[in-house]
């Protein structure tokens, strides 16, 4: 075989093979979770927002109570589950343990679902104040006995709505986009 | 634990391996964050922390939210009013409390800078005994049985200024219990001389209370009231507000200023007379006599008109260069009567203050801009001499314990060998405070106090306000606060006066302070304080004074015979790090010095007259008399034949501190005189560049910082802008919602400095260190540029404050290969970090050299106690970014919600970004330009209006006004 036919038939392929599967498994190792849906760890205490949101039909707001006020939705301290817990169902084996911590002072520490960087400042007040619900970006979270990510944390994901926000916002609302430069969200 | 492996240096990305131990990495060597954010921060996300909510439901804090609290920052014997921002209980800014009507929310920047001190990874951290740990209760243990067995030979307690009532009352009751305890006020910096002179005239002293906002002449003489003096903020303040004239006809105060070197005050002077301080009792006496002899004004009782015969200025020699401005300068005193104001500092001599005083009385000034009436008894400081004398009886072995409560007399106190022969004879020296300084390495007893904003506290500096001090946050480590330590002591001692600081305060306000038959619960009186953090009251204005003429003759006499020494070394306290207490803080050690410019150190200032007899030019080393060898710059308008220092630099203990400058008390004489007669200057023929933040000092003809006299002022147009309207290749902005922008009013700022430690705090600003400033690699957003016109006995100065511009046209945003810097729809130029790429074309190309870019990994480093003083709002930039003003894109971003939420538009006062919140000339107002009720677009529209660089075309956002020089004679015009 000629010297440059075997450059054309065999290096070349190969190489070019090798350098893009190399492309690919770094990206995909390295690909931050964020970029990823259906994300869902396990959390300290086996709490169902199926059972809580769902069929009880509490409200998002009276757990996450920072979402109208703050940028940060948050997590609700463990003293809001006493609010019930202290006489339901006290029996079951998860209650012991949150009844148990909020005695000791204990925290809870719960894995993060959603996650951003630090450079991204989302604030949750102009979102929940246009009236989009909650489950626009966060999945039909009443159906979910443990909570996974269903929105793709990339920028893109904010754009298209900001871009377009007919499908997010309340019909008739006025709002139609959402600022788009860059210190809208990032400084 | 890793901690301990963690202390051994890292490899820092990118470090340039320069110098041994390179001052960039002073903070690193602490703590353990640097690899635990390694560590923790290889996979790029994921869930890098877990959501670890609150146990029980905290009332005040919403995650997201700030809390302010109302507090008290003292410094010697001023106290601030304060706003303390804290975000999830921790404290991450601090600014003025808009409460107090004579500080209407301004503060002093050393106290937003001491948010450093509460996380400062050097602070003392659990009791030591001998050197080792120990706990409290084996401490107070020892302190207390010590302080039992001291009879027959007395106890010392130094402490500095007490101004708190209920801290003096709580050391009442420690000297009750312990009868032979001394109790000795020390402070270093406080003006020893202007204190003698108000006791040997009035017989008692009190605390100065200056109002010069009433006041339409003003003489200086060496008192840098802007910088330095006591109460600088409401001395700012209330000058600036004379200085901001819409049109001629407003007219505005005159200031002269007699300094040997430049101050801050200096470089604001309408008439500025450089003369040596040695010369400055007998130019006051001049005034006096030519105030008494013009205008015809009574001298006071027991003074002879004949004591000041010697003093006629025509006749005085070191009057002469300057006949004609002193002859304006006696004019202005007797036509503005009362609202004049004479005022001497620190490196004036007792009787030239002496002689202030009487000039005060005769102008009438007593009660209109000296309200000494409003003030209350100035503590009975230690002068320097008394000090020596209490060390005398330490060393002589009469002192059985001596307690040092937040004072360093070991670096402050003149003298290394006196100190070491005092403490060697003490058995017991016990260090009250916050950091392992020069005084608690001589101590076998250190007990760790908290920081301000740990401590309960209350303040009276003047007769109707009394503030309070609440902690912002529950002590950090294990410390208690210094009362606490007196009050567990004197329980031990059998004498309890109360459970805790808090509660002694609290049982004191109920029954001494609430007004007596008051219908208000106590608890609601009390919480209404804490919120306001200050109490307004009726107070009978204090017995007036009457003045002793003999004291004052004597004064004349001893002016007459003022000794003419060849070359006079003044030592002035330094604006940034006072007495040196903030030595040990970053931001102020990196922020420049208003005048010299110059950070890390403090070079001996030289005239360029005497600097170039000797050959010498910015940073070549000399030596005095006595001293290590220092680098001088060489100081425009400074008096020819004199020397300045400042105070406060060439600490020993401190991870920041130590090393840097020299130690200027080592200079002062046992006297404690802050001017001292030098032989001769000698140059070593050493050279060490300065860590100069800015290296041209002139405009060489460029109208980039307008100094317009009044006359000049006089002849412009009223209401016309000299602006053309450039062409330009652009379009024209989209502009949608507000324009933001900024106007800057030259005229009132002072050059203080204040904006830039504010922006710093506000924007998680790094500190790099000198050598990289020495390399112009400074990180600072904000920076306040001094420039000179003229030269010698002319030389006037102009401060600019110089941030982005966020210009229309802005250069930088054309050049960006990768579209980081961007033109947002409000106005701001936009950088975002996560898209920069750092290839420094935006910085290049930026005519007003505001951008900065991480050449290093500056914050990467930051040591985990100092990371709760980042603010959770604002990006912290790694190495590779390019950063800059953003106009406090947060604070904007977060007005915006609040507006929205109560179903609002913004308001003009809704959004003020750090700089402008600060500054206590409130030179610096923000708004919408493009909403023509603004007070910012109003401001813009001034006639003193001008942009930086406008013929480039860039149509910047901020808008100056031109400074106004007031002079007096045919420039100034007569009021």
């Amino acid at each position: 075989m000629h010297p440059r036919d075997r450059f054309w038939r065999v290096v070349l392929p190969i190489g070019t093979l090798a350098v893009l599967s190399t492309v690919l498994a770094v990206g995909y190792a390295t690909e931050p979770d964020r970029f990823a849906t259906g994300f869902a760890p396990k959390q300290p205490i086996a709490f169902s927002h199926k059972l809580h949101a769902g069929e009880n039909h509490i409200p998002c707001l009276y757990c996450h109570t920072g979402a109208e006020r703050s940028r940060h939705a948050g997590v609700p301290a463990v003293e809001t589950c006493m609010n019930c817990h202290a006489v339901t169902r006290t029996d079951k084996p998860d209650i012991k343990r949150v009844t148990a911590a909020f005695k000791a002072g204990q925290p809870l520490a719960w894995q993060r679902v959603y996650t951003l960087p630090d450079h991204v400042y989302f604030d949750h007040r102009p979102h929940v104040g246009a009236g989009i619900a909650c489950q626009t970006c966060h999945g039909e979270v009443q159906t979910m006995e443990r909570i996974s990510r269903e929105m793709l944390m990339r920028m893109g994901t904010c754009l298209a709505c900001h871009r377009d926000a007919h499908a997010a916002v309340p019909a008739g609302s006025k709002i139609t986009t959402g600022p788009t430069n860059c210190m809208a969200c990032h400084r | 634990m890793a901690e301990g492996k963690l202390r051994v240096k890292l490899p820092v990305l990118g470090s340039d391996g320069e110098d041994q131990v390179s001052r960039r990495r002073f903070l690193a060597l602490f703590g353990a964050s640097a690899a635990l954010a390694t560590g923790a921060g290889c996979k790029p996300s994921g869930n890098r922390a877990a959501i670890v909510p609150y146990t029980k439901k905290q009332e005040e804090i919403v995650p997201g939210i700030a809390d302010y609290y109302a507090s008290t920052f003292q410094e010697g014997e001023v106290a601030y009013p304060v706003l303390v921002k804290a975000r999830e209980g921790r404290p991450i800014h601090v600014e003025g409390n808009d409460e107090h009507p004579r500080y209407r929310g301004k503060t002093s920047f050393h106290a937003t800078a001491d948010l450093l001190g509460l996380y400062d990874p050097d602070r003392l951290r659990a009791p030591m005994q001998d050197g080792r740990l120990t706990t409290w209760n084996v401490a107070i243990d020892r302190l207390a049985s010590s302080l039992r067995e001291s009879a027959g030979r007395s106890a010392v307690l130094i402490t500095g200024a007490v101004i708190s009532p209920s801290r003096k009352t709580l050391i009442a009751r420690l000297i009750e219990a312990v009868p032979g305890l001394r109790h000795v006020e020390w402070e270093p910096s406080a003006d020893h001389a202007g204190r003698q002179a108000e006791r040997a005239l009035y017989g008692e002293s009190r605390l100065p209370r200056h109002r010069f906002d009433k006041a339409w002449v003003i003489v200086a003489l060496e008192a840098d009231f802007l910088g330095t003096l006591g109460d600088t903020v409401s001395a700012i303040a209330g000058f600036a507000s004379q200085r901001r004239p819409d049109s001629f006809a407003g007219g505005m105060n005159r200031l002269y200023v007699l300094e040997g070197g430049m101050s801050l005050t200096g470089s604001r002077a309408d008439v500025r007379l450089p003369l040596r301080p040695s010369a400055l009792a007998r130019i006051a006496f001049g005034l006096v006599h030519a105030v008494a002899l013009r205008a015809g004004r009574p001298l006071p009782e027991g003074m002879d008109a004949a004591a000041l015969d010697g003093f006629a200025l025509d006749r005085l020699p070191e009057a002469k260069p300057f006949a004609a401005a002193l002859d304006a300068l006696v004019r202005d005193l007797i036509a503005a009567g009362p609202k004049s104001l004479v005022l001497a500092g620190p490196a004036a001599s007792t009787d030239a203050h002496a002689a202030c005083l009487i000039l005060n009385h005769m102008l009438g000034a007593e009660g209109v801009t000296v309200a000494s009436d409003e003030s209350v008894a100035a503590p009975v400081l230690a002068t320097p001499e008394e000090l020596a004398k209490v060390l005398a009886d330490m060393a002589a072995g009469r002192v059985a314990a001596a307690l040092f409560w937040d004072v360093n007399p070991a670096y402050d106190v003149p003298g290394e060998s006196a100190w070491q022969a005092a403490l060697a004879r003490v058995p017991l020296r016990v260090r009250l405070g916050l950091l392992p300084d020069e005084t608690a390495a001589s101590c076998n007893l250190v007990l760790p106090t908290n920081h301000w904003l740990e401590s309960w506290n209350d303040f009276e500096t003047s007769r109707d306000t009394l503030t309070l001090q609440q902690p912002v946050v529950a002590p950090l480590y294990d410390t208690l606060q210094g009362e606490d330590v007196l009050l567990r002591c004197l329980a031990e001692l059998g004498h309890p006066a109360g459970k805790s600081y808090q509660d002694f305060l609290k049982q004191r306000w109920q029954e001494e302070v609430q007004p007596q038959g008051s219908p208000i619960p106590f608890a609601r009186f009390w919480n209404t304080c804490l919120h306001d953090g200050l109490l307004h009251r009726k107070a009978e204005p204090a017995a007036t004074r009457v003045l002793d003429g003999t004291a004052l003759a004597r004064a004349a006499a001893g002016a007459a015979q003022a000794a003419r020494p060849t070359l006079e070394l003044v030592l002035d306290l330094d604006p940034r790090l006072h007495d040196g207490r903030y030595a040990n803080n970053g931001w102020l050690q990196e922020m420049p010095d208003p005048i010299q410019r110059t950070s890390w150190g403090n070079p001996l200032a030289l005239s360029p007259a005497d600097a170039d007899r000797l050959h010498l030019k910015n940073g070549d080393l000399v030596t005095l008399d006595r001293g290590p060898a220092l680098p001088i710059v060489r100081q425009r308008g400074q008096a020819e034949g004199v020397v300045r220092l400042t105070l406060g630099h060439g600490r020993s203990a401190g991870s920041v501190a130590a090393q840097v400058g020299t130690r200027a008390w080592s200079l002062t004489t046992a006297a404690g005189s802050r001017v001292v007669a030098v032989d001769a200057i000698r140059p070593t023929g050493g050279h060490q560049d300065l860590a100069l933040a800015q290296d041209h000092d002139t405009k060489d003809g460029r109208d980039i910082a307008r100094l317009w006299s009044m006359a000049e002022f006089a002849r412009k147009p009223q209401h016309e802008r000299e602006a053309e309207d450039f062409p330009s290749l652009y379009d024209k902005q989209e502009q949608k919602g507000p324009r933001w922008g900024m106007a800057s009013d030259l005229s009132a700022c002072v050059g203080c400095g204040a904006c830039v430690v504010a922006c710093q705090s506000e924007n998680n600003i790094p500190v790099v260190g000198p050598e990289q400033v020495r390399k112009g690699r400074a990180m600072h957003w904000m920076r306040v540029d001094r420039y000179y016109e003229g030269e010698g006995t002319a030389t006037s100065v102009v401060h600019e404050p110089m941030l982005c511009q966020h210009c229309d046209n802005a250069p930088c945003e054309t050049v960006c290969p990768v579209q980081a810097t961007n033109h947002g729809p409000d106005g701001i130029n936009q950088m975002a970090y996560n898209r920069c790429v750092g290839t420094r074309y935006c910085a290049n190309n930026c005519p007003y050299k505001v951008r900065r870019f991480n050449f290093l990994d500056f914050t990467g480093e930051t040591p985990e106690s100092m990371q709760l003083a980042f603010n959770p709002e604002v990006s912290v930039r790694p190495r590779g970014v390019m950063e800059k003003c953003t106009f406090c894109v947060q604070r904007i971003r977060n007005a915006e919600q609040v507006a929205k939420r109560d179903g609002r538009g913004l308001r003009d006062s809704d959004v003020v970004p750090a700089c402008a919140s600060a500054c206590p000339a409130s030179a610096i107002v923000f708004g919408d330009i493009s909403d023509p009720k603004s007070e910012v677009s109003k401001l813009s529209r001034s006639n003193r209006g001008f942009h930086v660089l406008e013929e480039l075309g860039t149509k910047p956002a901020i808008t100056y006004l031109a400074a106004l020089k007031n002079p007096s004679g045919r420039d100034g015009g007569e009021r």
